[in-house]
C-alpha cells in the first residue's frame, strides 16, 4: 500500500497529499493551480497514510460492530432459550415426588439410554391363557374384596409365598370362601406368570 | 409448516433482505431452538405431526407431539399387531394358536422392559433403513418426565376427582369387555394430546430406573413395597396403571410402579416415543 504525505502549497498555502516518492518534485497545486514544490513541511512531522485509510477503518469499525452485535445477539437468543427451558412443563401433579427424577434428565436434554441387552422376545398367551370365567372372578376378587379396605398390589411383585401368606392371611377378613381363595391365588400366579 | 416450507420461506426472505440479514434471522432462530431436528421444529416440522395429523410410520404406529418436550409420542399402547413383526423376525410364532386371533389391535402385554427396550431399537433399525427415519431419529421407551408430560397436570387421566360407585364401569382398566383382560387400544377417549390409554389397560414400561422418592409419601404408604427402590438402578419404572388396577391410586397419574427390568406380567406392556435426532 502506498504511503501519503503532506505539505502545503507555497502560494496558497492549501494543503497537499501526495505520493511519498513524488517528494521534490514540482506539481500544480490543486488550489490554485499554480506550480509549487512538494516538501516536508518545516516543524509538520511526515503523516503517513494509505490508500483506502478510510475504508479500511470503516472495514475495521464495521467488523467490531458486527462482532459486538453477534455477541449482543448470542447473549440474547441463549437467555432467551434458558428461559424457554426453564418453562418446560414435566411434573404431573404439583407434588414434589410428581417431578421428574434427576436419573434420567428432563425432557428436554439428551436421554442416556442404558447399555443394549440382546433378547430373544417371549410371546405368552393372550391372557395368560385364562379363561374368560376366570379373568370375571380374579378381578371380581381383586378388584372387590381386596380394594374394600386397600389398594390393588401387582402380583409381578410379590412372590409365591408372600401371596400365598397374603392371601391365607386375607382369606377371613375379605370372607373369601375356599373356591374363591383358590381363584384369587389361581388369577394372581396367572397373572404373574 | 414442514421443512420445504421453512426453507421457501428463509429464500424469499434472503432475496428481499440480502444474505446479512437472512443469516442473522437464521442465526436466532438457531439460538432460540427453532431449527430443523429442534425441539420446537420436532413438534410441527421434522415429521409435520399434529395432533390431527399424527406422524405415522411403516407399521401404522401413529405418533403426536408432546408439549415441551422434543418428542413425539404414539397415540396407542404398542398393539400385538406392531409387536408381531418384532417377536417373529427372532422366530415364526403361531399366533392364533397363543389365542391372538382377533386381538391385533389389543395392546401386546407379558413384556420385560428389555425386550420393550430392544423392540425401541428394532423398530429404529427397520425405519432407519426404510427411509423412514434420518439416521440420528430414534424410537425408545418414554422417560418418566415424558410420560408425565403427557399425562398433563390432572390427579387422574380424566380430571380431578374420583368417580361415584356407580360409574366406576367408566374407568379405564375397569371391565373393558367381557373375557379380556385388556380393551383394544383407544376404547377410551384421548386425552387433550390425542394420546389414549394412559391410565389403565397395560401398565407402562418407561426409561427410568424406580427412585421410591418418584412416588409422594401417601402413595407409599399404601403399598410397602413402594419404599424398596434397591438403591436406585434395580426397578424400572411403570406408569399408567393397568387392567387389574384400578383402584383411587394407582389410577393417578403420579403414581409410578416398579418392577425389575426382566420381570414380566400380564399387566406390563408399554408405548414407544420417536426422539428426532435423539442419537447424538
Amino acid at each position: 500500500m502506498p504511503a501519503f504525505l503532506k505539505c502545503t502549497c507555497e502560494h496558497c498555502g492549501g494543503r497537499i497529499e501526495y505520493p511519498a516518492e513524488a517528494v521534490g518534485a514540482n506539481v500544480p497545486c490543486p488550489h490554485c493551480q499554480r506550480e509549487t514544490p512538494l516538501k516536508l513541511d518545516a516543524g509538520e512531522p511526515a503523516e503517513g497514510v494509505s490508500v483506502g485509510g478510510a475504508k479500511w477503518k470503516l472495514v475495521a469499525g464495521a467488523l467490531v460492530a458486527s462482532l459486538v452485535l453477534v455477541g449482543a445477539l448470542w447473549a440474547g437468543a441463549g437467555w432467551l432459550k434458558k428461559k424457554r427451558e426453564s418453562g418446560t412443563p414435566v411434573a404431573t401433579s404439583g407434588k414434589p415426588a410428581a417431578a421428574a427424577p434427576a436419573s434420567s434428565g428432563s425432557s428436554s436434554s439428551a436421554v442416556q439410554l442404558d447399555p443394549p441387552k440382546a433378547v430373544t422376545p417371549v410371546v405368552a398367551k393372550f391372557q395368560n391363557g385364562f379363561t374368560a370365567q376366570q379373568i370375571r372372578n380374579g378381578r371380581d376378587l381383586f378388584g372387590g374384596a381386596c380394594t374394600e379396605c386397600h389398594r390393588q398390589y401387582d402380583p409381578a411383585t410379590y412372590n409365591d409365598t408372600e401371596w400365598e401368606r397374603t392371601i391365607g392371611g386375607m382369606r377371613g377378613k375379605a370372607k373369601l370362601r375356599g373356591k374363591q381363595s383358590d381363584e384369587l391365588d389361581t388369577f394372581v400366579r396367572t397373572v404373574r406368570n | 409448516m414442514n421443512y420445504q416450507g421453512l426453507l421457501l420461506h428463509i429464500q424469499q426472505f434472503r432475496r428481499r433482505t440480502g444474505w446479512a440479514t437472512a443469516a442473522v434471522l437464521l442465526f436466532l432462530l438457531a439460538q432460540v431452538g427453532f431449527w430443523p431436528g429442534s425441539d420446537a421444529m420436532a413438534q410441527s416440522g421434522k415429521f409435520a405431526a399434529t395432533k390431527e395429523k399424527p406422524f405415522s410410520n411403516s407399521l401404522g404406529m401413529k405418533f403426536v407431539p408432546v408439549a415441551g418436550t422434543p418428542i413425539l409420542m404414539s397415540v396407542y399402547e404398542t398393539r400385538v399387531a406392531d409387536y408381531m413383526p418384532f417377536a417373529d423376525s427372532f422366530s415364526k410364532h403361531d399366533w392364533a394358536a397363543l389365542g391372538y386371533a382377533g386381538k391385533n389391535n389389543h395392546p401386546i402385554a407379558n413384556v420385560t422392559w428389555e425386550e420393550a427396550a430392544a423392540y425401541c431399537r428394532w423398530l429404529t433399525e427397520k425405519e432407519r433403513k426404510a427411509g423412514t427415519l434420518g439416521s440420528k431419529d430414534r424410537y425408545r421407551l418414554p422417560t418418566d418426565a415424558e410420560w408425565s408430560a403427557a399425562a398433563g397436570k390432572s390427579k387422574y387421566p380424566w380430571g380431578e376427582s374420583w368417580p361415584k360407585i356407580a360409574d366406576w364401569p367408566k374407568l379405564p382398566g375397569y371391565k373393558p369387555s367381557e373375557g379380556d383382560n385388556t380393551a383394544p387400544v383407544g376404547s377410551h377417549a384421548a386425552n387433550p394430546l390425542g394420546i389414549h390409554d394412559l391410565g389403565g389397560n397395560v401398565f407402562e414400561w418407561v426409561n427410568d430406573w424406580y427412585v421410591k422418592t418418584m412416588n409422594d409419601q401417601k402413595i407409599r404408604q399404601e403399598d410397602k413395597k413402594l419404599n424398596e427402590d434397591g438403591g436406585g438402578r434395580k426397578f424400572k419404572v411403570l406408569r399408567g396403571a393397568s387392567w387389574v388396577f384400578w383402584d383411587s391410586t394407582s389410577l393417578q397419574n403420579a403414581c409410578r410402579h416398579l418392577a425389575l427390568p426382566s420381570g414380566r406380567g400380564g399387566l406390563y406392556g408399554f408405548r414407544c416415543v420417536l426422539e428426532p435426532d435423539g442419537d447424538k
